[in-house]
């Protein structure tokens, strides 16, 4: 299922990214790496500061101290070309209720100026699954299929990178199982780099190359999941892995000290 | 930004609301110019030569009629158009959960603001120009009153206005929807600017001219007793939209108009008979009239200004998320 993905590029990089609230810190000195085409776990509990991090790649929040590239750009400095390329479902992402799924399409399609819409909407609604109801208002849509719109709005900007924040939050198990085999079809039909925030570890463990373990801000662990489970002494399974380096939080280990 | 204006006006068009602002600006508006013109077809029956046929038009827009002359129907209620229009601009996308998908996409922050500015600005102007052709043709056929070129030029800079003056209140609003996650609280504070503005400082501006001129014999008003207690209220009235532009219109719509300095002379007699009085002074050419009217007109822009660069100021300090 998992495939071992050559390093070509780094994707995303960042340097001791920090971002704090009042005098809260929510993301500590964070060191990341994303590689190109891979599909990138990002782990931790609530309010771990996975998505501050995601806001921060996307020059959407200002990060207090340190600094991130995505696609070789600084989002601070080029925000709209690191937002043209990379596609980003938010958690809770919403819906414009009045508008049908390919009037939403069509929108976003307008915002990021993409020729041959049209086409490139029914495509999109395909590959989601949504073709059927392409003319039905959002408003009706039912979570499973607001979250696989998301989806479409995503991948109709031909990024070359999405962050999908929860995507699979409020699906019933045959959502969750459509989205993740979508998901894991991104990078070999798409070229698209994936990262994946969630807490819920047995569905990332199925997709992701790699992960990266966050806990109140700071990075616990990151690394493909074999390695990390060898270094826990424990089976390869996410699970206790991630126990693990929550309850041992002096055990930190990074690529760099691996 | 041309996405962000085509989806808003697609909104603004298509939506409930738009409907019921659009009926509830003509039923008021309508009111305002029947009764006026009630008023002038009376005077006209009753042998009115002075008021010559030609030059009468415009009276429909400032005649005070039984209810209130059409611009002052402007300046204190159309504020709610643009309001109406703007309360919910931001924080809906925000609570809805749509903003941060906006924002993810290559626009600046600013576009977003101005884009839906813009939107709101073209629907005021759709709904003003409706609004006017229906006026017109209902003093026309009515009352059987036919405008001049020259009345037809005052009544488009009138337009115009009206428009730059809804936009500001359109503004405010917008501002109000960023400063406030809570649709409900901006709606309301908007509604406590707009009584504030259009009704409050007025008032106090004209208590406090009372109280710092006062007049030695109030029976007989000296020139500069009169100046003095103008030049205070209109300080006051410097701050206040609906006041800079209800003398704008005032001064763009009657040729007779020649501020509020002359009108103050003329204070003791009665609206009407004013009006008529006025009629048999120099009249201004649309241009002479244009000119007095700048700089209130100025003032108008710079609020409108103002207000967008409020918004955008608080905008991009904003959390996407709501906080
Ligand atoms: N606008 C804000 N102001 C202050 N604190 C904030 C703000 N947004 C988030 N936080 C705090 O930042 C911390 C991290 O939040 P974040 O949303 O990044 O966590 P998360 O890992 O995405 O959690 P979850 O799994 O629940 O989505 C939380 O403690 C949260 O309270
Ligand atoms: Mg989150």
């Amino acid at each position: 299922m998992k495939r071992e993905k050559v390093v070509v590029e780094k994707i995303v990089e960042t340097f001791g990214l920090t971002k704090r609230y009042g005098r809260q810190t929510v993301v500590d000195r964070l060191d990341l790496t994303v590689s190109q085409g891979e599909i990138f776990g990002f782990l931790g509990p609530n309010g771990a500061g996975k998505t501050t991090t995601l806001l921060m790649l996307l020059g959407l929040t200002e990060p207090t101290s340190g600094y991130a590239q995505v696609l070789g750009l600084d989002p601070r400095r080029w925000p709209l070309e690191v937002k043209s390329s990379v596609g980003y479902l938010a958690e809770n992402m919403g819906v414009y209720g009045d508008l049908t799924a390919y009037q939403s399409l069509a929108f976003i399609g307008d915002l990021n100026h993409i020729n041959g819409l049209s086409q490139a909407i029914y495509e999109a609604l395909d590959l989601v699954g949504l073709s059927e109801v392409a003319h039905k208002k959002t408003g009706q849509f039912s979570r499973g299929m607001r979250q696989r719109l998301g989806l479409a709005e995503v991948l109709i900007k031909n990024p070359k990178l999405v962050f999908l924040d929860e995507p699979t939050l409020g699906l019933d198990p045959d959502g969750i199982a459509t989205m993740l085999e979508l998901i894991e079809r991104l990078p070999a039909e798409k070229g698209l780099t994936v990262v994946l925030s969630s807490h819920l570890l047995h569905l990332v463990s199925r997709v992701a190359h790699r992960v990266a373990i966050l806990d109140r801000g700071r990075l616990m662990a990151v690394g493909p999941l074999e390695e990390l489970a060898a270094h826990a002494g424990v089976s390869a399974d996410l699970e206790q892995v991630y126990r693990y380096f929550f309850k041992n939080h002096s055990q930190v280990l990074s690529e760099a000290t691996r | 930004m041309k996405a962000i204006i085509r989806k808003e006006l697609a909104d603004h068009f298509g939506s409930t609301r738009f409907m019921l602002l659009m009926s509830l600006v003509f039923m008021i508006s309508f009111l305002g110019v029947f009764l006026a013109g009630q008023g002038i077809r009376e005077v006209l029956a009753g042998g009115g030569g002075y008021l010559l046929r030609d030059r009468t038009f415009l009276l429909l827009f400032t005649a005070p009629g039984a209810f209130m002359p059409l611009t002052a129907i402007m300046a204190l209620f159309g504020p709610l158009v643009g309001l109406i229009l703007g309360f919910d601009a931001i924080n809906r996308e925000r609570n809805q959960g749509t903003l941060s998908k906006i924002l993810a996409q290559p626009v600046y922050r600013d576009e977003v603001i101005l884009g839906k500015y813009l939107a709101g600005l073209i629907t005021i102007g759709v709904l003003l120009t409706a609004l006017f052709l229906i006026l017109t043709g209902l003093g026309m056929t009515g009352v059987g009153l036919v405008p001049t070129i020259g009345e037809l030029a005052r009544l488009a800079i009138f337009w115009l206005m009206s428009v730059v003056y809804l936009g500001f209140w359109l503004g405010l609003a917008i501002l109000a929807s960023i400063a406030f996650r809570s649709v409900a609280t901006s709606a309301l504070a908007a509604a406590v600017v707009w009584i504030l503005l259009g009704f409050f400082v007025p008032v106090l501006g004209q208590t406090a001219a009372a109280a710092l001129t006062p007049l030695e014999d109030p029976a007989r008003p000296r020139a500069e007793e009169l100046a003095a207690y103008d030049h205070v209220s209109r300080l006051f009235s410097l701050a206040s939209p609906p006041a800079l532009f209800g003398e704008a219109a005032v001064i763009m719509l009657d040729p007779t108009h020649r501020g509020s300095e002359q009108a103050l002379r003329l204070s003791t007699m009665s609206r009407l008979d004013r009006l008529l009085l006025n009629r048999f002074q120099g009249v201004l050419s649309v241009a002479q009239s244009l000119i007095l009217a700048i700089p209130d007109l100025l003032v108008l822009i710079a609020f409108s200004l103002a207000t967008f660069l409020g918004s955008y100021l608080v905008f991009v300090k904003q959390e996407v998320r709501s906080a």
